[in-house]
């Protein structure tokens, strides 16, 4: 008997713990969101796969490329909030420009959103700014648009994402390099979620 | 005492024990006082005071965590504190929209115990109210991309108990239907955004399937296709609809008031600088929570407490009758196995209390104002329920002004 109610005291007390524990989110709790191994994976490649392009190679042989960084445009069903939906265009610029002989072929400007709130921030007009004529002109544009196809039934959620990047010539309209990374993730609920 | 005797008295004793023990530490499972005053301080129209109270509370990792996001959520968004609302609804989304949220050990004691200890992610139609605030709030930014997932979000797939499966007795587990949700503050608002990011087919397929389930939609669909339009007024109003225990042992959980009970929504009436800018024949109401904490394709289901219910009363009814049966024939072993019996049973039964919490600063209804405003400063005034709030408002001179705003009454 008295082993009895020492075990059942002993249940309880383990069960108290579990229950009025005040880290209650199990830390390896999962959604089908794009991740940072995503984030990684995908702007390796993209980098990559630009510096080693032909195409680009023999616009940048000739002098360095001019590119302007869009700011990302998400058809996903997941909220891509700033600053962290800046990362995945930002982060193929940083690897692009990791290396000297990189750098001597990119050359990255601000595009126009940016550009204002570093005026206004700054506290500069336009006026400020001297003649448009010495202004870096991009000629380039590095653009990201992500796509996902969602199937949500009432216990499991998938998202198969198409990240698409792409370096358009801003005079023609030519897209002179374009790449993809793809991926599916699913999550099966689990009891009680 | 016999072997098998002995063992029914020692299983009834631990379990009576443990469920004890947990009856003590319901209190660790009530609702704190410093949110209860946080709430109350909210329906008092504190809002800035009530977000204040819930900043600590919400950054702690607990059971309540998405619970006490979402109150912060609605405390700041109706107190203006755009940056904090939309941090807290994020917090929210992110678990709402996760599995395996739940350990080992808090399935367990919400399995064994009180189910209040698992991981508050609300009804469905708490989650689509969540949903709905992360859309205006993107709106807010004129970021449409993210206001059009948000809203996507809060149209995820429903289930119904299919009425004639209940009844038949050779179904296995739960038997349901899945629905296309009926949430059409969520395709008013991804209808919305594809207009705005020039989508107009996208667009024209939300509105239809919002018409289909009412009608009365179409004024708004109407003005927001207006390319006059250039401000839309979201309005939330009255209190939402409230969650208690019902049935023997509280295994099932009831919302009310029903909106039988509470009359329709108010018409709303919206006048700007003096003049009316609303049409008295047009409805604006696009929600009434009532009406979907009714409706059980927005409820999560109660099988797990009313098995629990059913299986506790079913053992106590039979270690009843065992332990009469020993009474009468003079077994005094079998009189014991029976009262052990009954006990467990009592146990699981005590154990099968619903989970109440609930959300309680969601307004009664949402209204949806489209409206036409020279850029600059204006005085709304919005009338609906007891008296009217005037909030000021500044219309920008490009792109489209979302105004939100609380009345509770």
């Amino acid at each position: 008997m008295k082993r009895t109610i020492a075990l059942a005291l002993g249940l309880a007390m383990l069960v108290g713990v579990a229950a009025c524990n005040k880290t209650a989110i199990n830390s390896k709790a999962e959604t089908s969101f794009l991740d940072s191994t995503d984030l990684v994976t995908m702007t390796d490649q993209m980098a990559a796969a630009i510096a080693s392009d032909s195409d680009v190679a023999a616009v940048t042989a000739r002098k360095p490329m001019i590119v302007v960084m869009q700011e990302l445009r998400n058809r996903t069903n997941e909220i891509l909030r700033s600053p962290g939906k800046e990362i995945f265009v930002h982060r193929v610029r940083a690897l692009l420009a990791e290396k000297q002989v990189l750098r001597q072929q990119f050359k990255f400007v601000l595009n126009r959103n940016a550009y204002d709130r570093l005026l206004k921030q700054e506290g500069f007009s336009a006026s400020n700014l001297g003649e448009t004529v010495d202004r870096i002109v991009p000629e380039y544009a590095l653009t990201a648009t992500f796509y996902a196809d969602t199937k949500v039934n009432l216990d499991q959620r998938s998202d198969y994402y198409l990240c698409t990047y792409q370096l358009t010539n801003l005079a023609s309209g030519q897209i002179l390099w374009e790449g993809k990374y793809e991926t599916k993730k699913a999550i099966t609920k689990d009891f009680l979620d | 005492m016999n072997k098998s005797t002995s063992s029914w008295l020692h299983a009834a004793l631990c379990t009576t024990v443990v469920a004890v023990m947990f009856g003590l530490l319901g209190g660790c499972q009530s609702t704190p006082k410093d949110i209860q005053i946080a709430v109350d301080l909210y329906k008092a129209g504190n809002y800035h005071q009530s977000m204040l109270r819930l900043q600590p509370k919400a950054v702690e990792k607990s059971e309540d965590f998405v619970l006490n996001n979402c109150r912060l959520g609605s405390s700041a968004i109706a107190a203006g504190q755009l940056d904090v609302a939309e941090n807290a609804f994020m917090e929210a989304y992110t678990i709402m929209n996760s599995v395996k949220v739940n350990d080992g050990g808090r399935k367990m004691a919400s399995t064994l115990l009180m189910e209040n200890f698992k991981v508050w992610k609300g009804e469905p139609f708490e989650r689509a109210m969540a949903h709905y605030y992360l859309g205006i709030l993107n709106l807010k930014k004129g970021d449409y991309e993210n206001a059009r997932a948000a809203f996507q979000n809060s149209l995820f797939k429903l289930r119904d108990y299919a009425e004639e499966e209940k009844a038949d007795k050779k179904a296995e587990g739960d038997k349901y239907k899945e629905f296309e949700s009926n949430f059409s503050l969520g395709y008013l608002g991804m209808g919305y955004c594809y207009i705005k990011t020039n989508e107009p087919d996208l667009a024209e397929a939300q509105f239809k399937r919002a018409l289909e389930l009412d009608p009365n939609l179409s004024g708004i669909i109407k003005r927001l296709k207006d390319k006059r339009t250039n401000a839309i007024l979201f309005v939330d109003f009255g209190v939402g609809p409230e969650k208690a225990g019902k049935g023997w042992y509280n295994e099932e959980s009831v919302y009310g008031p029903t909106p039988g009970e509470a009359g329709p929504v108010p018409q709303i009436q919206v006048g700007v600088n003096g003049k009316p800018a609303t049409d008295p024949t047009m409805s604006y109401s696009t929600t009434d929570t009532y009406a979907m904490a009714q409706d059980k394709k927005w409820m999560d289901i109660d099988t797990i407490r009313k098995t629990k219910a059913a299986i506790g009363t079913g053992a106590m009814a039979v270690g009843t009758g065992v332990a009469a049966y020993g009474i009468q024939s003079g077994d005094s072993n079998v009189a014991l196995a029976g009262l052990g019996i009954a006990l467990v049973g009592a146990a699981i039964s005590a154990s099968s209390q619903a989970d109440i919490r609930y959300w309680e600063t969601l307004p009664r209804a949402v209204y949806m104002v489209p409206l036409s405003l020279p850029p600059g400063a204006h005085n709304v005034d919005i009338i609906v329920g007891i008296g009217t709030q005037t909030i000021k408002v500044d219309v920008a001179p490009q792109g489209d002004s979302i105004i939100y705003t609380r009345k509770l009454q």
